[in-house]
C-alpha cells in the first residue's frame, strides 16, 4: 500500500518491529494523509497549538505548511476550491491589494484574514485615517461630503457633495482619479454603485448610469429609449480630459499608464412618476414612489417589473392566504382585534429600500414590509396601469415598529465593560444577552424605522429603528407566509435578534450598513447620535419549522473610539463597509487636542447611557391600559459645515 | 454472505451489502466474482473488525459517496465537525481503539467512517492549549522555555479572541 507512508516522529520505534496495529497506535504515528484530514477540521487556533507541542510537530507543520494552510483557508472560507495558488491572479477577484501582498503563502493568507476578522471585533490592530482629496485645483476641493460608495477591490471610492459634483479617488490615499463637475451633478446627489456601474439621480426624476471604463463589457445592449443623452456625452469628454491630465502628469511612465477609476455614460433611466428612494444591486435598480416600486434591468435599461399597492396591508389581493401551521397559535377573535393595533396599517412614508433576487424590502416609518418580486401565475396584468409589467405586490413579511420587544433574543453592550486593546481603534464590549418567549402585549412603543438592508444571499435582513435598536431577522424565507396572522408574528419574533445600542432616551439612530455571507455571518455598521458601532454576527441558525430551541447566535459589539462628538455624529450622512474598511463622512469633530476633555465627557455620557438601554416599558408587561410609550429624543438633523471621508482601516500597513 | 478473516485469524460472516460499504472489499469481490473464498484482512484485528462491521450494519443501504462527491461538497458547504447521534455514541471508545478504527477505515476505504474518526480526533483537540494536547496524546515537551516563548510569539495572530 503506497498510502502506508508512515509518518512517525518521536514514536517511530514503536511501529517498526511490530506488525501494524497490534501495538498502541499513537496520534502522531497516523499516516500523513490522515493527519492532514484531521487538521482540515481544525481552526487556526488549534493548528497553532498543535504546532507548538513539540519539535517534531513544529517540523511537521513547517514541512507541510502549504497543504495544511490551504485546507485551513478552505475551512474558514478564505478561499475556495478553484483557488489553486494564493497569488494575486486567483485571489484578486475576492480581495483588494490591501490584502494581497507579493509572495503570499497560504499561511500568510490565513494570518491576514484572521487579523482582519479580529480587527473588526476590536481584537487586532486598526487605525482611523482621514482622506483629504488631493484635487488638481483647490477651488473644487469637496469638503462637504454627502454620499460615499467604495470599491475596495478595485481600489477607489466615489463621493457626492452637498455642493454638487461627483468625485472618484484612490481608496488609500484620496488621490484624485475622475470627477463629474459641480455644475453637472446636483447638490446632495444620491449615488448607487455595484459591479462597476454607478448610478446617480438628476433633478428631473431620471437617473444616469455610468460604467467603469476598464470593465469587461457584457453582451447586453441598452434599449433605444434608455440611451445616454448628449449632456452625459459632453460631460464625459470634460471628465476624461481632466482625468487624463491629472493622472498622466502624476505618472513618470506616461506610456504605460492605464487610467484608473474613469466612468463612461451607459444609460439614462427615467421613471414615469416621482421616485425618491433607490437601490442598485447589479443588475437590478429599484426605485420607489409613494406606493409603487420600479425595477430596471440596468444592462438593458429596461423596466422589468412594477409592483403596486404597496402601502396597504389589508387589501385582500396583497395577501397570499396560505394555511397556517397547526403547531403555532392562531389568533382568536379577541386576539385578532388586539393584534391590529398599530396606529394604521400604512407603511407611512417609505424611507429606505433594498432588494434581493426574489424580494423587495421597504422600510416605512411604521413597518418594514417584504414583497415577493414574482408575479402570481393566475394574476392578470393590472388594468389600472399602462405598464404591462405591473402587478400587485405580495407581502410575505411585515414587521411593525411598535414592538416593545421584537425578538426572542436581545443583546446590548454591558455598562462598564468596554475595553480598548492596544493598537485597536475600537472599544469592544461584553454583551448582555436575554432570551424571552413571545408574549401578548397591549402596550405599544412609538418608534420608527429609518433603514433596512438585506444580505447579498437574500436570506437575512437588518432594520434600524430610530431608538438605537437594530433588528436582525434571520432566514426569513422560512416564515409562515400570511403576515396578518398571530402565527406570523410569533415566527418572526422567534427568528429576530433585537440589538440595543444605547439608550433611546438620549440618542437616536442615524445610519445603517450591512455586509453578510450566505450563512448570515457578517458585519453591521450603525451610526447613532452617540457612537459608531460595529456589530459582528456569526453564522445564523437555521430553525427547522417549529423545532425550537436553537442556540442563540453569539454576537459581538464594538464602537469606534474616535467618533464620539454627538453633533458631528448627527451630521453623518453616509456609512459604508468594505472588506477591510469602514468609511463615513466626518467633520473632524474631536480631533483638536484641546477637545480631550469634551471627548472624555462624551464617552462618559455614552457609557452612562448603557445603564439605561432597556426599551422603556418593556419590563412592565402587566400594564394593561394599553398606553403608548413614545420615545423621541430631541436631536435635530444638521448638515455638516465641513465633512470629509474618514475611514477605519482594519488592516493597517504595520499589521500586514 | 461473505467470509472475512482478520489478522488474528478470526472469521466473520457478513451480508454482502454490509461489507460492500468498504470500497476495498467491494472491489475485491468484483475482481474475484462469485466465490466462497474467504477474504483475508491482514491489517485488521478481530476486535476492530467487529466495531467496523457494527458501523457498516447500521449504515447499510445508505448511498455511498461517489468519487467526485468530495470536491463538490466542499464547494457548497463548509466542513463541520458535527457527528450524528448514533455515530457519536459508536465512536465513544478509548483512544487506542479510535485510532485503530481510523486506520482500518482508511485501509478498507470506508470514507464516512474515516470522516467520523477524523472529526472525533479534531473535536478532542479543539479548544485545547498545547499543554493540554501534550497530556491528551502523551507527547513530551522538548522545547526550551526560550523556544516556547518564540513559538508563542510567532503564533500570536492565531489565538482565539
Amino acid at each position: 500500500m503506497d498510502r502506508k507512508l508512515l509518518f512517525s516522529l518521536c514514536n517511530a520505534d514503536l511501529g517498526s518491529n511490530a506488525p501494524p496495529l497490534s501495538v498502541t497506535t499513537m496520534f502522531d504515528s497516523l499516516p500523513f494523509e490522515i493527519i492532514l484530514q484531521i487538521l482540515a477540521y481544525l481552526p487556526v487556533s488549534s493548528l497553532s497549538s498543535l504546532s507548538s507541542i513539540s519539535h517534531s510537530w513544529n517540523d511537521f507543520f513547517a514541512k507541510n505548511e502549504t497543504a495544511i494552510y490551504r485546507e485551513s483557508a478552505l475551512l474558514h472560507g478564505f478561499a475556495d476550491q478553484r483557488t489553486t495558488e494564493p497569488d494575486h491572479a486567483s485571489l484578486s477577484k475576492r480581495y483588494s491589494n490591501r490584502v494581497l501582498n507579493p509572495g503570499f503563502t497560504w499561511k500568510k493568507l490565513c494570518e491576514t484574514r484572521v487579523k482582519v476578522r479580529n480587527a473588526w471585533s476590536g481584537c487586532a490592530a486598526s487605525t482611523v485615517i482621514s482622506l483629504p482629496t488631493q484635487m488638481p485645483n483647490a477651488g473644487a476641493f469637496p469638503t462637504k461630503v454627502h454620499r460615499i460608495k467604495v470599491d475596495e477591490q478595485r481600489g477607489f471610492l466615489m463621493i457626492t457633495s452637498q455642493e454638487g459634483g461627483l468625485f472618484v479617488m484612490d481608496v488609500d490615499t484620496g488621490t484624485f482619479l475622475f470627477a463629474l463637475s459641480q455644475g453637472y451633478v446636483h447638490e446632495y446627489a444620491h449615488i448607487e454603485y455595484s459591479e462597476g456601474y454607478m448610478i446617480f439621480d438628476r433633478l428631473d426624476n431620471s437617473r444616469e448610469v455610468w460604467r467603469l471604463q476598464d470593465i469587461e463589457a457584457t453582451d447586453a445592449l441598452v434599449d433605444e429609449e434608455s440611451q445616454p443623452d448628449q449632456f452625459q456625452i459632453e460631460e464625459f469628454e470634460m471628465g476624461m480630459h481632466l482625468a487624463r491630465y491629472v493622472q498622466l502628469t502624476r505618472s513618470s511612465d506616461v506610456a504605460q499608464l492605464p487610467l484608473r477609476g474613469c466612468f463612461e455614460p451607459y444609460a439614462l433611466l427615467t421613471a414615469p412618476e416621482v421616485t425618491r428612494c433607490s437601490r442598485f444591486v447589479y443588475p437590478t435598480l429599484l426605485a420607489a414612489s409613494l406606493d409603487r416600486v420600479y425595477l430596471w434591468d440596468v444592462p438593458t435599461g429596461r423596466v422589468m417589473e412594477v409592483l403596486e399597492g404597496l402601502d396597504v396591508l389589508s387589501t385582500d389581493t396583497a395577501l397570499p392566504l396560505e394555511p397556517v401551521s397547526n403547531s403555532l397559535p392562531t389568533p382568536d377573535a379577541d386576539e385578532a382585534e388586539e393584534y391590529v393595533s398599530p396606529p394604521t396599517e400604512s407603511l407611512e412614508a417609505i424611507v429606505y429600500v433594498d432588494h434581493s433576487v426574489n424580494h423587495v424590502f421597504l422600510a416605512g416609518r411604521h413597518a418594514v414590509r417584504v414583497f415577493d418580486k414574482a408575479r402570481v401565475d393566475s394574476e392578470h396584468p393590472s388594468s389600472s396601469s399602462s405598464n404591462s409589467n405591473a402587478h400587485q405586490g405580495r407581502v410575505v413579511l411585515n414587521l411593525w415598529s411598535t414592538h416593545l420587544r421584537a425578538g426572542r433574543w436581545s443583546y446590548s453592550p454591558r455598562y462598564g465593560s468596554g475595553v480598548q486593546e492596544e493598537g485597536s481603534a475600537l472599544v469592544h464590549y461584553e454583551v448582555d444577552f436575554s432570551e424571552r418567549q413571545w408574549v401578548r402585549r397591549s402596550r405599544r412603543l412609538i418608534d420608527e424605522f429609518i433603514a433596512v438592508h438585506v444580505s447579498p444571499c437574500g436570506l437575512h435582513f437588518a432594520a434600524l429603528l430610530s431608538g438605537c435598536r437594530l433588528l436582525l431577522v434571520s432566514n426569513f424565507k422560512r416564515m409562515n407566509r400570511n403576515p396578518r396572522t398571530r402565527a406570523h408574528e410569533v415566527e418572526l419574533y422567534n427568528t429576530t435578534l433585537d440589538i440595543r445600542l444605547g439608550s433611546p432616551r438620549s440618542a437616536r439612530s442615524i445610519y445603517l450598513a450591512y455586509e453578510a455571507g450566505d450563512a448570515g455571518e457578517g458585519r453591521i455598521g450603525v451610526v447613532t447620535s452617540s457612537a459608531v458601532f460595529v456589530v459582528i454576527v456569526p453564522p445564523l441558525p437555521v430553525p427547522e419549522a417549529a423545532t425550537l430551541p436553537v442556540a442563540p447566535p453569539k454576537i459581538r459589539i464594538a464602537r469606534v473610539k474616535e467618533f464620539m462628538n454627538p453633533s458631528s455624529l448627527s451630521s453623518v450622512s453616509c456609512l459604508m463597509l468594505s472588506d477591510t474598511g469602514l468609511f463615513l463622512n466626518w467633520d473632524g469633530g474631536n480631533n483638536d487636542s484641546e477637545d480631550e476633555d469634551a471627548s472624555r465627557d462624551w464617552e462618559e455620557a455614552f457609557e452612562e447611557s448603557l445603564r439605561d438601554s432597556v426599551v422603556p416599558g418593556e419590563d412592565n408587561l402587566n400594564h394593561t391600559d394599553g398606553e403608548d410609550i413614545v420615545i423621541s429624543p430631541d436631536i435635530p438633523d444638521q448638515p455638516a459645515d465641513a465633512s470629509i471621508v474618514h475611514a477605519v482601516n482594519f488592516l493597517p500597513l504595520e499589521a500586514r | 454472505m461473505v467470509l472475512l478473516v482478520t489478522s488474528d485469524n478470526e472469521q466473520f460472516n457478513a451480508d454482502k451489502d454490509v461489507v460492500e460499504r468498504s470500497v476495498l472489499i467491494k472491489n475485491m469481490l468484483e475482481d474475484v466474482g462469485e466465490s466462497d473464498q474467504p477474504i483475508p484482512l491482514p491489517n485488521v484485528s478481530s476486535s476492530v473488525l467487529k466495531k467496523v462491521l457494527e458501523y457498516c450494519e447500521h449504515h447499510r443501504g445508505e448511498p455511498l459517496p461517489s468519487a467526485d462527491a468530495d470536491q463538490s461538497q466542499d464547494e457548497t458547504r463548509k466542513r463541520t465537525t458535527d457527528i450524528s447521534e448514533w455515530d457519536q455514541k459508536f465512536i465513544t471508545v478509548d483512544q487506542e481503539m479510535l485510532f485503530e478504527i481510523i486506520l482500518a477505515a482508511n485501509y478498507l476505504d470506508i470514507k464516512s467512517l474515516l470522516d467520523v474518526g477524523c472529526k472525533t480526533v479534531a473535536n478532542m483537540i479543539k479548544g485545547k492549549t498545547p499543554e493540554e494536547i501534550r497530556k491528551l496524546f502523551n507527547i513530551v515537551n522538548d522545547f526550551t522555555p526560550e523556544e516556547e516563548a518564540q513559538i508563542k510569539k510567532e503564533n500570536e495572530w492565531a489565538e482565539d479572541r
